[in-house]
């Protein structure tokens, strides 16, 4: 069965462990169907195939090619250093053991990184013949998401990108100062030069026109804690990202102490989940509810509120934007509120303009409104006015606590439409 | 009371509309022919299914809804909750008489309500499109178990027709006893013999040789890719709650794959 042996369960145990900390999961941004003779389709809210014991969202099969690294960065657990079991896939074993995984619906495609093994070219050289192989031989149409190795040569990163769906270039530590520290062999020329070859040559090539490349577009990931960036820091460098790089998605991913004994690295009792899941929610606000990233952190409050979201955050230092009417408020007011979402915001602008909407209503179109009641008109009198700011914060508080909500990167991330269906 | 009759089929319920137009009376409930409530309607209207009353229905429900509005009426449709017909046909008699706003109109609960079913079932379908566990047959077909609360097999065999179009696949319903295989061209409803499903899926000895291994590959992956670090059973369960776990093969425990 195409080269998939018992040694391949072996190396799969390996490279799968071996990928885990890279957080990104998605394996949205693009829509595409299958044609005569091709297998594989993508959806484009992306689908969960399962859940692993720590909650996350399982849709890709998130692999290395290989797990040996001749780079010895401090917060990698598979750092030359480190002496742990390793392993490397054949390209051809690799593609068929994802067409397998595939013809099965276990996974929506296949995530490719690797640590970078003889040289940087090497590396990039084996994922791009993985590539090819799925969509040359296998005529694979599913999601791929290839990890562009820093120092590869552009040609071989713009044959990943006409391969895949999204490429990535982890960023890995916000700062140059402290890559240099933690990464002695990476800098971030090495990182922001691909990055800016793939923006480039995604901006000649609008969707839909000519050949696709990286049609998902180009996504990163920053570490959090383990350096000393603040909260500022690193938003506004996903700002910039977003902006200038034109990235889709930024994933950022609580350290974990891999290499407890790098004295380069802080002591961390546990992972910083909290730290991270106010970053992806901050992250949310500037991508879907059009914040700028200086209203959500700014010099008198470098750190995200660790007890509170973001937003409700944002609320509560600008009273002076609320009480809001939802039958008047525009759709980019109706953001604002603590407890609205796109989606609700959006039901509210066509159900008001049938009829008057009382809260009873608003509650009844998915909006929350233990957390808006505060911000809204017509909430009777408990808005933040008459109850001022530290009493409604401590009401919101005792919310926080009472309801965990679910990490949107960990989770499942994006509410989905309702299926396509048309009458037979 | 008014009460009509009608087949339980979708094109029944249209029917029933155009008679009511007809008859310029609205039914406060309809029945199946079959149920015992309908016994019990000696006055009772009997609605007659037939293709031109379907049509004329259809016809002028595309002009007052969207296709949005459209398919949301169909997955109501498909949610076969208890009450749903005597809602959609609340619902479809609104938007016929209406301007063509209806489906927006959230503030009016009988609106509401079939936007809320249609969501209900959109999102089971939408687990189920990740959760549907294939295993490949002696014949080499792929098969599947599913045991949903709503019928989703109309719209599952969309999902995977332009997905996994070129293999031969089913996917069986034990709820309604029913499956949808594809042939690489297109669906065939079959039932199978309940006895040859075990398991979650189907008896050992009809599968083919490699597949046990390829399940315990999964099921290694699947063990692999956790961070020990932020292990969260409870956000688990919450996404992937444990009445799927009997048809997932990454969550059976762990068996050699050489035994057969």
């Amino acid at each position: 069965m195409n080269m998939i042996t018992e040694k391949t369960l072996k190396k799969l145990q390996i490279l799968g462990a071996s990928a885990k900390y890279d957080v990104s999961c998605a394996s949205s941004g693009v829509r595409r169907e299958g044609w005569p003779g091709s297998l594989g389709s993508v959806s484009s809210w992306g689908v969960c195939h399962s859940f692993a014991d720590d909650g996350r969202c399982i849709s890709l099969l998130k692999v290395l090619l290989s797990n040996y690294c001749r780079y010895d960065c401090a917060y990698c657990l598979n750092r030359a250093g480190n002496d742990l079991p390793r392993a490397v896939f054949n390209p051809e074993e690799l593609a068929g053991l994802t067409m397998e995984f595939y013809r099965r619906n276990y996974i929506e495609g296949l995530f490719l990184s690797s640590g970078v093994y003889r040289s940087p070219d090497d590396t990039m050289e084996g994922i791009v013949r993985t590539l090819r192989l799925l969509r040359g031989k296998y005529r694979f149409t599913g999601y791929i998401h290839a990890k562009c190795i820093p120092g590869a040569s552009p040609e071989l990163v713009l044959q990943a990108g006409s391969l895949a769906d999204r490429l990535s270039v982890n960023v890995e530590i916000p700062s140059a100062v402290n890559l240099k520290k933690l990464a002695p062999d990476k800098d971030h020329q090495s990182i922001y030069a691909p990055m800016r070859l793939i923006r480039d040559k995604l901006a000649e090539s609008p969707a839909g026109r000519g050949p696709a490349f990286a049609p998902a577009g180009q996504s990163t990931q920053l570490i959090i804690g383990a350096s000393n960036e603040n909260d500022q820091d690193v938003l506004r460098l996903s700002s910039l990202l977003y902006q200038r790089a034109g990235l889709k998605r930024v994933y950022y991913s609580g350290f974990i102490p891999v290499n407890a004994y790098d004295s380069r690295l802080p002591a961390l009792s546990e992972p910083p989940l909290r730290r991270e899941r106010r970053l992806y929610q901050a992250d949310w606000l500037m991508r879907f509810y059009h914040f700028q990233v200086g209203e959500i952190v700014d010099d008198p409050h470098p750190q995200l509120d660790l007890d509170l979201d973001p937003k409700s955050a944002w609320a509560l230092r600008h009273p002076e934007f609320f009480p809001l009417n939802p039958n008047r408020a525009s759709y980019r007011e109706l953001l604002r509120v603590p407890g609205l979402g796109p989606e609700s915001a959006k039901r509210i602008l066509a159900a008001r303009r049938c009829r008057k909407l009382h809260p009873e209503h608003l509650a009844k179109l998915g909006v929350v409104m233990k957390r808006a009641r505060f911000f809204l008109e017509e909430s009777h009198s408990t808005d933040i006015h008459s109850l001022g700011p530290d009493k409604v914060r401590s009401l919101l508080l005792g919310e926080e606590s009472g309801a965990a909500a679910p990490n949107p990167a960990w989770g499942r991330a994006l509410q989905a439409p309702l299926m396509g269906f048309q009458r037979a | 009371m008014v009460i009509f009759i009608y087949d339980q089929t979708f094109e029944g319920l249209l029917s029933a509309i155009y008679d009511a137009y007809i008859l310029k009376r609205f039914p406060d409930h309809l029945r199946g022919s079959g149920e015992l409530a309908a016994l019990a309607a000696p006055g009772a209207h009997q609605v007659e299914t037939r293709p031109d009353k379907v049509e004329r229905v259809f016809r002028s429900l595309c002009r007052k809804l969207t296709r949005q509005g459209l398919q949301q009426i169909l997955m109501a449709w498909l949610s076969e909750e208890t009450g749903s017909e005597d809602l959609l046909f609340r619902y479809l008699h609104k938007a016929l008489d209406s301007g063509g706003r209806t489906e927006k109109d959230l503030g009016d609960p009988d609106v509401l309500a079939v936007w809320r079913l249609a969501r209900k079932i959109g999102r089971e379908a939408e687990r189920y499109a990740g959760f549907v566990r294939f295993q490949k047959t002696g014949q080499g077909v792929y098969f599947a178990v599913i045991e949903p609360r709503h019928n989703l097999l109309p719209l599952l065999k969309r999902h995977f027709a332009g997905r996994l179009a070129g293999q031969a696949w089913a996917i069986y319903d034990t709820v309604r006893h029913y499956g949808v295989f594809w042939d690489k061209s297109g669906f065939r409803d079959f039932t199978v013999d309940e006895a040859l499903l075990c398991d979650g899926g189907l008896r050992p000895d009809l599968l083919e040789e490699g597949e046990r291994f390829l399940q315990r590959l999964w099921q290694s992956y699947f063990a692999a890719c956790a961070v020990r670090e932020r292990l969260n059973q409870r956000q688990q369960q919450r996404c992937m709650p444990r009445k799927y776990w009997k048809y997932l093969s990454e969550k059976q425990p762990v068996r050699p794959w050489t035994d057969l």
